[in-house]
This record gives structure tokens, C-alpha cells and sequence, in this order.
């Protein structure tokens, strides 16, 4: 029997229906696909908000489904159950995703209006919603499998939704294979788990509380491997590569991917499991030491970058760092804020960069063709700026108090880490505000015009603007009220603390703004003061140019790696298989044929040949007679 | 029906009987008709089996023949699992090639085929299997030698030879030990309940080692795996899809009928051997299938690379793995099965299989494009369908075997992905190029859609729900499972 409230089942059941009778409008009327979809997102809204108010007031809560899969024998048995986990966790994260997400499908609804395929999109789309919400609600490890590569999945359909562009295919592919490479330290995270515990169907709660008494060598080994598996989905050194490339999607698909759903998953794995991560001796600093080496990389990176989406696309990668950081750093409650936060932001910031490509009828564009569009765009532009402030961690946005949470750690725990966060903070604000002086302010004004760019319309302004107004106000009611931890602190198996987000404080506040001050001055100066600084170093130093085209040739190794690989199928499958193997096999016909041919020529038919045999036989005979004797 | 389980095997016969005698009266369409019907009525009756008789264990043992030989046939979850994979691929195959237009003797070998399948997956004795699995390579031959394609003859030859001669060490490793049981206990029977040699002596081995080379020709294992990428290209598309649906499983099953129980000593000792091999299989494979530029080798590689992970799962000897390689079995059947019957029908529309040949069909044909993405996904184990299961109960059972074998088999799930999705890019995704024939492959008909909605239909269904099927091998699970 099922004993789950309403809403949670709604949760998933909703986008599945949605699919469902999208996929059969998609084959009369593809033109009406959306609706459902929309109906979903709005269902799925208020499901989130009731079950945050049910998390807060009843606590948390494990549902079981059904059996997935069974085996049985004597003395030993294998189950899988399934079931729904509802904590503070997956409460947060359900009313990120559903607030974030459900406003994208809006915006996708103007955005995508002109593509032939626009009901293609949003079944993808929705796919793509709904496996990223039974992630979050999935009460073990395989279950959060199941759906971590359904996510995965979705984004491959997604990011190579316009297959006629090579590079949208290219991504689409690199994406998936960087993300299963990441998969498999999860599978294997998941086999070790299932081995220790001698059955499948522990939920989190069951296995959180064996927690200490697993052998240490395997709960070692189990973190670093779902840590592996984070680093791919929430992009972090090593396999962070493919996530800059995945913007070759239709831009809602890179809002949705950066703000609410696939990179976040990572993270929240990495919170889900910190119950075990906590456990593991140098994890936590590993954690920290990696997604510190990728916001400080990545941040660098995003300065040089002239594409709108590319410049956005590193800025998650640093920003998911910093999340990784505050994580490592102990910060969980921190981190998670910064992920809600960052999710308003960045979703804000994409869909912005969305209607510049719109305006100017273009899939994607270059700051170069950008410029002084703050007058003929001043919905876009307000939107921008309010997203581009938070994010740079200004003072009351909703950025500046998730990412003090997270400098404040760092500077707490001193040395390395508060250079790090220093330096994070500079260059966040370096990379945002050369973004939006040269796309809004911009020395070269918009200088071709087929037909001036226009605002766009209500469907996308609308729900940019309330997420602009998101990424304004979310930090403030998180915080001020301590809201967010109460919330998270249901159900939550790892330590208080570990949730505990600081309030304003002056020393990180002084800390983080001068950096902030120091970086936007930085790129006002660059951007506006000297014009021509931008185009100058890449013409006199193509090194230069070249080591961040390359990600500190990070890229090149990666390709190195792929050709590698390449290189030994074929040598396995074209030369070693057809001639070794199988060569041995074909041989066989001729050799038979061939000593057949020998044998054959011993029966010449001539009576002279058969009496020198019988000769020699009686011969040899004979021989051996007398040796006997 | 007195005699449920010889229908099974009679059936068909009978209707390949009927099928060449009634072709020669000058209805070209008659001959199609009655097979499909046969397949079709014995589908429905195996399926109905079960709901009929409320289990599917059944026995039914008739007349002792000479030399110890019995004619016996029993029925239990695992039979009854690969007997209905039979009637229903048979059934599928015959409508998936229902226009291209061959003579009787096609849907008579069907026919045929199905027969001899039937018994090979029913027989309790020794001998009967051995006649049965042996009958099974005649029609295949014929099948790909008549109606093949360009180099049928060829693949057909090494089909026949190569398979033949593993069946040798088959045929030499039941000798061997109908001869040991009678040197035990002066009783010569081929009665494969009564046959266990635990002993784990050299000559035990060598039986085992004798047997398993037969049936690892048939799944097929490394080094014996290079008829399988001919034959299948060579085939048409309903043979392939009845030599990767049901024929490699024999194998397999080979192994779970008479090699574990008969031995099980030995295999629990030669597991690390035989799960090493399997996984070496399953990356291999994908190897393999990386450098493959026909989109049917492409299939028939990845066959190899599947199998391995059946094996593995199998050979780990725990009731997750021997669950888990068993449903794989299954799943590779309608997962490939699909794969190979779509290869067919863009065959079929423009005579060409090469990855680079097409382009776009994504946009041109675009069922086509929806199915044989979702078959992809299928067979590159993605969660929520069927190749998962089976793939992740296998390597979780040789993780409690084994765990070295199982790190390394991880290394081809990661590959799946490396040579079914580029390959799907080239075809459905990528610009087609000068000399494309992209614009010969219109869309699925409604013939076409029915038949892959029911493969992928059920690829889904088993992928959302997977523990009933799992019920199918409870037993053989709980049984071998050391």
C-alpha cells in the first residue's frame, strides 16, 4: 500500500501524463504540444510548494512504490525497491526546479514559436523536466541512477536537437560520453554499496545509519567514486569540458541545464551523500581542493571568451566549483543556497542572452555583434543587470549572501582556500560586468542592422523578469529568516552545522566586495576605458589566444585521449579481429584444400609410382623386422 | 491436449510441411499466409500456456528409445522464457518480411527453425537436445545461403562448418559423460536431471571445458565469435533476427540446462575464468563495433559485446547475476531483434547498409528515426528500459563474485554508448552526402509501426517493471546460485 501524500505522487505522475498526451498530440497537432506540458509545470509548481509546507510542519519522509526487481535463494536475497524520499533536500530542490524550470517552459513557448520542431522540443523538454524531479525524490542510490541517466539521456536529445548543425551533434555526443565516463564511478559506487550491504534495497535513511560501521577502505572508495560520478554531471575538473560545448541546444535548453537541472544534479548528490562523504578522511578536502582548481580555471577562462552563452557557460562551470568548494568546505547548507540562488541568476542571465540571439535572429551571439543594446532592449537589460549583480555577489542581491556563506568558510579556514575565494570573487565580477558593459554599454554600438533589435515579447519578458525578480529577492528570504536550514535540517542525516548558513557578516563582507569592487572596476576599465585592449592581445599573442582556446590545453589532452581510443577500436575491430582471428579461421578452408592437394598428388595414377611406394614400404617393413629380431 | 509440450515442436513442423506442399497450387500469397498463421496460433498458445495451466512447469515424458535414450520434454521458467521468445520472434520475423516477396520455402524454414528451437529449449535427454540443436542449423543454413545477400554462399558455408564443428566437442563432451555415468552406476541414460559429476577431476573438466567450447561457438565467445558478424550481415533481416533473437542463446542456455547443474564444482572453480572471458567479451565487442562501417556488423558486434554481459552475469553464479544474464537474454532478443528488422526495412527501400549511405533519415523518415532511437537506448542500457536490467543485475551479481571482472566489464557499459550513438548520428543526425540514398528510405507503414511498437513496447515495459520477468528464472536462480 502506498501511504504517500498526493502531492508527491503528483510530482511525478503529472509530467509522465503530460508526456503521454503530448506524444499523441505530436502526431495531429504538434502545435499544440505545449499545453500539456504547460499544464504540468504549473501542477508540479503547486505539488512543490505543498510539499515544502508538509516537509516543514510533518517532517521528512520515505514512501515505497514498488518492487523493482527481486531474486531469490536460500540464505541470501536481492531487492530492489522503489520508493520517494521527501526531506528538506528534495523539498528545496523540488521548488528549484519547478519555479526555475516551470518558467523556462514558458519562455521556450516564445522562444521556440518559429521552429519547425517545436513539439519535438517540448516532449524533450518536459522529459528532461521530469527526470531531473524523480532525481531529487528518489529514495536510493539505484533509483537516483535510474534517473541520473535519464537526465543524461534527455540532454543528449537535447543538445543535439538541431542535428543539422555538426557542432549541435558533436556536442550532443561528447556530452553524453563524458557524462557516462562519470556514470560509471556512480554504477560502481552503487555495486560496492549493494555488495556491503548484502541486498539492494537500502534507502538512504537504512544505509546513512550504517554509515560508520562500513569497512573504511569501501566507504573511501565508494566517495571518491560518486564523486567522480559529480564531477561529470556538475562539471568539475577532470570531465568539466563537456558542458561548455552543450549551449549548441536551443538556449532554454541551456537555461534549464545550467539553472535548475543536469549540472545541478551533481551537486546534489554530492549533499545527498554527504552523510558519507563527512565520513571519508580527505574527501572533503579533495572536494574542495578540485572545485576550487575549476572555479579559479573556469573564471579565467570565462574572461576571455566572447560568445554570449560560451562566456555564461563557464561562469556555472566556476560558479559550480565555488558550490563544490563550500561543500568541501563543510558548507552544505551554504552550497545548496548557492545552487538556489544561482539557479535564479543564471537562468536569468541565459534567457537574457536568449533574446539578443532572438533579436538578432541568430542561434547564438558574440559580444562583437552585441552592443549598447540597453536602449532598444530595456526589459532584457534591467533583467540582465539585476542577474549580473547577483551574481557578482553584490550587496542585497540574492548572490552576494549565498556566496559570503561560502567566502566566509573560506576565509575561516584560511591559507589556500581564502586566496582561492578572493580570487574567485575578483574574477567573478571581472568576467559578469565585461559582459555586460560590452553587450549593454558597448563602445561599438549595434552596427548592422537588418531591422533594429526589438524587446521581446510578453511570453519571454514576463518570465525573465520574475526570474530577474528571483535572483534579487531569494537570498534575502533564505537567509534573514533562516528559512532555508530549518527547511533542510528535515530529515537530514549529516551534522547541524554542516547546514548552518552564516548571516551578514562584515569581515567577509568587506572581503567579498572589495574583490568585487577591484573586478568590475577591472573591467570597466578594459571594456570601456580601452577599447581596443580586447582584440589587441589575441592579434599579438595567438599563445596566448590559443591557451585559453584550449583551456590551458586541458582540450587538447581530452582529444588525445578520444583519438586514442579511436585508434584502438580500430586496430581491435578492423586489423586484429578480421586478420588474426577470424584470418585463422578462414585459413582453415584453404589449408584443408591445400594438404588435401599434397595428399592428391601422392595418387598419380601411374602403376610405376605406387610399386616405388610399395617398395619402399615393404622396405621400411622389413627394417623393422630385423631391428626386432 | 494431452500432449502440450509436443505440440510445441510438432506444430510448426507440420506447418512447414504444409506450407512447401500447399505452395504449388498457384496462390503465391497462400504459402506466407499459413506460416504466419501457424506462428501466430503457436504464439498464442504458449503465451496462454501459463494463464491455462496456472504455472508454467510442465513435464511430459513418453517412450524409452534405444541406448538409454528417452524421448523427454519438460517446461519450467526458464524454458518457458526462451520457448515464447521463440514463437514470438518467429511470429515478428514473418511479418516483418511479409512483402519481400520470397518463395515458400523461406516461410516454411520459419517454420522449421521455430521447430527445431522449441526442442532444443524443451528436451530433458541428452541426445534429443543434441538432434534438436543440430536440426536447428539446417534451416538457418538455407536461410542465409537461399535468401541472403551478396556474399550469402560464403557466410553461410562458415555458419554451417563452424558451428557444426563446435557442436563436435558438444557431441564428444556428452559421450564422454553418458560413458562416465555408466562406468558410476551400469546404467547407460542420457537423462540430463539424473547427470551430475561433482568431482572436480581432470576428466570432469576436460567435459566441461568440451562442452563449453560447443556452446561458446554458439553465443559467441571469443576467439569463436567471427561466423557471427558474416552470418548476420549476409542474413535477412528475419534470419538475423532469429539467429541474434533466439540462436545465440542457446548457448547460454547451454550453459544453465546442463554445464552448471551437471558441474557444479567445476564451474564454481573456472569462474574466474569464464566471467573474465565474458567480460573480456563485452568490451571486446564494443571494440569491435567502434570500427565497424556496416550498420549490420555494427549490430552483430554489439550482439557479441551483449552476450558477454549475459554470460558474466550467468558465470558469476549468484541468483542477481544468473536473474539478471537470463532476462538479458531476453532483452537482447526484442532490443537487437528490432535493431536488426529496421536495418532490414532501410535495406529493403535502398539496398544499402553502410553508415555513411544515409543521412537525416531522422528528418525523412522520422518513426523510423523514433524507434530506432529508442532501440539504441535500449541496447546502450539506458535506465527505465530492458538492456539495463539485465546489464546491471549482471555485473552486480559478478560484483559479489568477483569484483575485478565486474570493474572491468564497466569499461563496456561506457563503451555502448561510443559505437551505438555515433552510428545513430550517421545515419538519422548527419547531412547525407553525395551518393546518399537517404531519399530511397520513406517512412514506416502501418505494418512496420505494429511490429515495433510491440518490441518496444515491451522494452519499456520490462525496463519500468522488470520483477515478473525476473520470476521467469527464480528458480533456475536459486538453484545454481552457489
Amino acid at each position: 500500500m502506498i501511504h504517500a501524500p498526493f502531492s508527491l505522487l503528483l510530482v511525478l505522475i503529472a509530467p509522465i501524463l503530460a508526456i503521454v498526451a503530448g506524444g499523441f498530440l505530436y502526431t495531429f497537432r504538434p502545435r499544440l504540444v505545449h499545453w500539456p506540458m504547460l499544464a504540468s509545470c504549473a501542477v508540479v509548481f503547486l505539488a512543490a510548494l505543498r510539499l515544502a509546507y508538509l516537509v516543514s510542519t510533518r517532517g521528512a519522509m520515505d514512501v515505497l512504490l514498488y518492487r523493482w526487481a527481486a531474486t531469490w535463494s536460500p540464505g541470501s536475497s536481492w531487492l530492489v525497491d522503489f520508493g520517494l524520499r521527501l526531506d528538506g533536500l528534495s523539498a528545496m530542490m523540488l521548488l528549484l526546479i519547478s519555479t526555475v524550470g516551470g518558467l523556462i517552459h514558458l519562455y521556450s513557448v516564445g522562444y521556440m514559436e518559429e521552429d519547425a520542431s517545436f513539439g519535438r522540443f517540448f516532449l524533450y523538454f518536459h522529459f528532461f523536466y521530469f527526470s531531473m524531479l524523480g532525481l531529487v525524490v528518489a529514495d536510493n542510490y539505484v533509483q537516483m541512477y535510474l534517473f541520473w541517466e535519464l537526465v543524461g539521456t534527455a540532454s543528449y536529445l537535447l543538445i543535439g536537437f538541431w542535428y543539422h548543425k555538426d557542432t549541435a551533434r558533436r556536442a550532443a555526443l561528447q556530452a553524453f560520453l563524458t557524462n557516462r565516463v562519470g556514470d560509471l564511478g556512480f554504477l560502481a559506487a552503487v555495486f560496492i554499496l549493494m555488495a556491503i550491504v548484502g541486498r539492494g534495497d537500502s534507502n538512504f535513511t537504512d544505509l546513512f545509519q550504517l554509515g560508520a560501521s562500513i569497512n573504511p577502505t569501501h566507504l573511501a572508495l565508494v566517495g571518491f567514486l560518486l564523486f567522480w560520478a559529480a564531477t561529470a554531471k556538475s562539471a568539475q575538473f577532470p570531465l568539466y569540458f563537456w558542458l561548455p560545448d552543450a549551449m549548441e541546444g536551443p538556449t532554454p535548453v541551456s537555461a534549464l541545464m545550467h539553472a535548475a537541472t543536469m549540472v545541478t544534479a551533481g551537486i546534489f548528490l554530492l549533499a545527498r551523500s554527504w552523510p558519507l562523504i563527512s565520513l571519508v578522511d580527505g574527501l572533503p578536502q579533495w572536494v574542495a581542493a578540485v572545485g576550487a582548481l575549476t572555479a579559479i580555471g573556469s573564471a579565467i577562462v570565462a574572461v576571455t571568451k566572447t560568445d554570449l552563452k560560451r562566456i555564461l557557460a563557464y561562469s556555472t562551470v566556476s560558479h559550480l566549483g565555488i558550490m563544490a568548494m563550500g561543500i568541501g568546505l563543510g558548507k552544505v547548507g551554504g552550497a545548496l543556497f548557492h545552487l538556489l540562488t544561482h539557479g535564479f541568476f543564471k537562468a536569468t542571465l541565459f534567457l537574457c542572452a536568449g533574446n539578443i540571439a532572438h533579436a538578432l535572429h541568430k542561434p547564438t551571439a558574440d559580444v562583437s555583434e552585441a552592443g549598447g543594446l540597453r536602449k532598444h532592449m530595456p526589459v532584457t537589460f534591467g533583467a540582465f543587470t539585476v542577474a549580473a549583480l547577483s551574481l557578482a555577489g553584490v550587496f542585497p542581491f540574492a548572490g552576494f549572501f549565498s556566496k559570503d556563506a561560502i567566502i566566509g568558510a573560506a576565509l575561516e579556514r584560511g591559507g589556500v582556500m581564502a586566496v582561492a575565494g578572493l580570487l574567485i570573487a575578483f574574477l567573478s565580477a571581472l568576467y559578469i560586468f565585461r559582459m555586460l558593459f560590452l553587450v549593454f554599454w558597448g563602445p561599438r554600438s549595434w552596427q548592422h542592422p537588418p531591422e533594429r533589435p526589438h524587446e521581446a515579447g510578453t511570453v519571454m519578458a514576463a518570465p525573465v523578469s520574475l526570474l530577474a525578480a528571483g535572483a534579487f529577492a531569494v537570498g534575502m528570504f533564505a537567509v534573514w529568516g533562516h528559512r532555508l536550514t530549518d527547511l533542510l535540517l528535515r530529515g537530514w542525516a549529516g551534522s547541524a552545522e554542516s547546514l548552518s548558513i552564516p548571516g551578514f557578516e562584515w569581515p567577509s563582507f568587506f572581503a567579498g566586495t572589495s574583490m568585487l569592487l577591484f573586478g568590475a572596476g577591472a573591467a570597466y576599465f578594459l571594456t570601456t576605458a580601452m577599447p581596443d585592449w580586447d582584440p589587441a592581445w589575441r592579434a599579438s599573442r595567438p599563445w596566448l589566444a590559443r591557451l585559453f582556446e584550449t583551456d590551458f590545453y586541458y582540450k587538447s589532452f581530452v582529444s588525445g585521449v578520444v583519438d586514442a581510443v579511436l585508434a584502438a577500436s580500430r586496430a581491435i575491430g578492423e586489423i586484429f579481429d578480421s586478420r588474426v582471428v577470424d584470418g585463422a579461421v578462414e585459413g582453415t578452408g584453404p589449408a584443408v584444400r591445400a594438404l588435401s592437394a599434397r595428399f592428391s598428388a601422392a595418387i598419380s595414377g601411374s602403376l610405376n609410382d605406387y610399386l616405388w611406394w610399395l617398395a619402399a614400404g615393404a622396405a621400411a617393413l622389413l627394417g623393422l623386422a630385423l631391428r626386432t629380431l | 491436449m494431452t500432449a502440450p509440450l509436443t505440440l510445441l515442436w510438432t506444430a510448426p513442423l507440420l506447418g512447414g510441411f504444409l506450407t512447401l506442399l500447399l505452395a504449388g497450387g498457384g496462390a503465391p500469397r497462400l504459402p506466407r499466409r499459413l506460416a504466419l498463421f501457424f506462428a501466430t496460433a503457436l504464439f498464442l498458445y504458449t503465451a496462454a500456456m501459463p494463464l491455462a495451466s496456472g504455472s508454467f512447469n510442465l513435464a511430459e515424458s513418453g517412450l524409452d528409445l534405444a541406448f538409454g535414450i528417452r524421448y523427454s520434454l519438460a517446461l519450467d521458467g526458464l524454458s518457458y522464457a526462451l520457448v515464447l521468445l521463440t514463437a514470438f520472434l518467429t511470429m515478428i520475423s514473418l511479418l516483418g518480411s511479409w512483402k519481400e516477396g520470397h518463395s515458400a520455402g523461406f516461410w516454411a524454414s520459419f517454420l522449421f527453425l521455430e521447430s527445431a528451437l522449441m526442442g532444443v529449449f524443451l528436451a530433458r535427454d541428452l541426445f534429443l537436445f543434441y538432434i534438436f540443436w543440430e536440426a536447428s542449423l539446417i534451416p538457418m543454413f538455407f536461410i542465409i545461403g537461399l535468401w541472403g545477400s551478396a556474399n550469402r554462399r560464403h557466410a553461410a558455408v562458415k555458419f554451417f562448418l563452424y558451428t557444426f564443428g563446435g557442436s563436435l566437442f558438444l557431441l564428444l563432451g556428452a559421450l564422454l559423460l553418458v560413458n562416465e555415468r555408466h562406468a558410476a552406476t551400469g546404467l547407460w541414460s542420457w537423462d540430463m536431471s539424473g547427470l551430475r559429476l561433482d568431482g572436480g577431476g581432470p576428466l570432469s573438466v576436460f567435459i566441461f571445458i568440451s562442452m563449453a567450447i560447443g556452446f561458446a561457438v554458439k553465443i559467441p565467445v571469443f576467439p569463436f565469435h567471427t561466423w557471427l558478424p558474416d552470418a548476420h550481415t549476409e542474413a535477412p533481416a528475419a534470419g538475423s533476427v532469429m539467429l541474434a533473437g533466439v540462436m545465440l542463446k542457446m548457448g547460454l542456455y547451454g550453459f544453465l540446462r546442463i554445464l552448471y547443474p551437471v558441474f557444479p564444482g567445476v564451474g564454481a572453480r573456472l569462474l574466474p575464468w569464464i566471467g573474465g572471458l565474458a567480460a573480456f567479451n563485452a568490451i571486446y565487442g564494443a571494440f569491435g563495433a567502434m570500427a565497424q562501417t556496416d550498420l549490420k556488423r555494427l549490430i552483430a558486434y554489439s550482439s557479441v559485446a551483449h552476450l558477454g554481459f549475459c554470460l558474466m552475469g550467468i558465470a558469476s553464479l549468484t541468483p542477481e547475476g544468473i536473474a539478471g544474464g537470463s532476462l538479458q537474454m531476453i532483452n537482447h532478443g526484442l532490443t537487437t531483434g528490432a535493431l536488426f528488422l529496421m536495418v532490414g526495412f532501410i535495406y529493403e527501400r535502398s539496398h544499402k547498409r553502410g553508415l555513411s549511405d544515409f543521412g537525416a533519415l531522422a528528418r525523412t523518415a522520422p518513426a523510423l528515426g523514433f524507434f530506432f532511437g529508442l532501440a539504441c537506448l535500449s541496447s546502450v542500457g539506458v535506465p527505465g528500459m530492458n538492456g539495463f536490467v539485465g546489464e546491471f543485475m549482471s555485473l552486480a551479481g559478478m560484483m559479489r563474485a568477483l569484483p575485478v571482472v565486474a570493474m572491468a566489464a564497466l569499461l563496456g557499459v561506457g563503451l555502448a554508448p561510443a559505437y551505438l550513438l555515433p552510428a545513430f548520428g550517421k545515419v538519422f543526425w548527419n547531412d547525407p552526402g553525395p551518393g546518399s540514398c537517404a531519399s530511397k528510405v520513406t517512412d514506416l507503414d502501418g505494418r512496420e509501426r505494429a511490429i515495433l511498437w510491440a518490441l518496444s513496447g515491451l522494452m519499456i515495459v520490462i525496463g519500468v517493471y522488470p520483477r515478473p520477468w525476473l520470476d521467469f528464472f527464480r528458480a533456475a536462480a536459486s538453484r545454481l546460485s552457489l
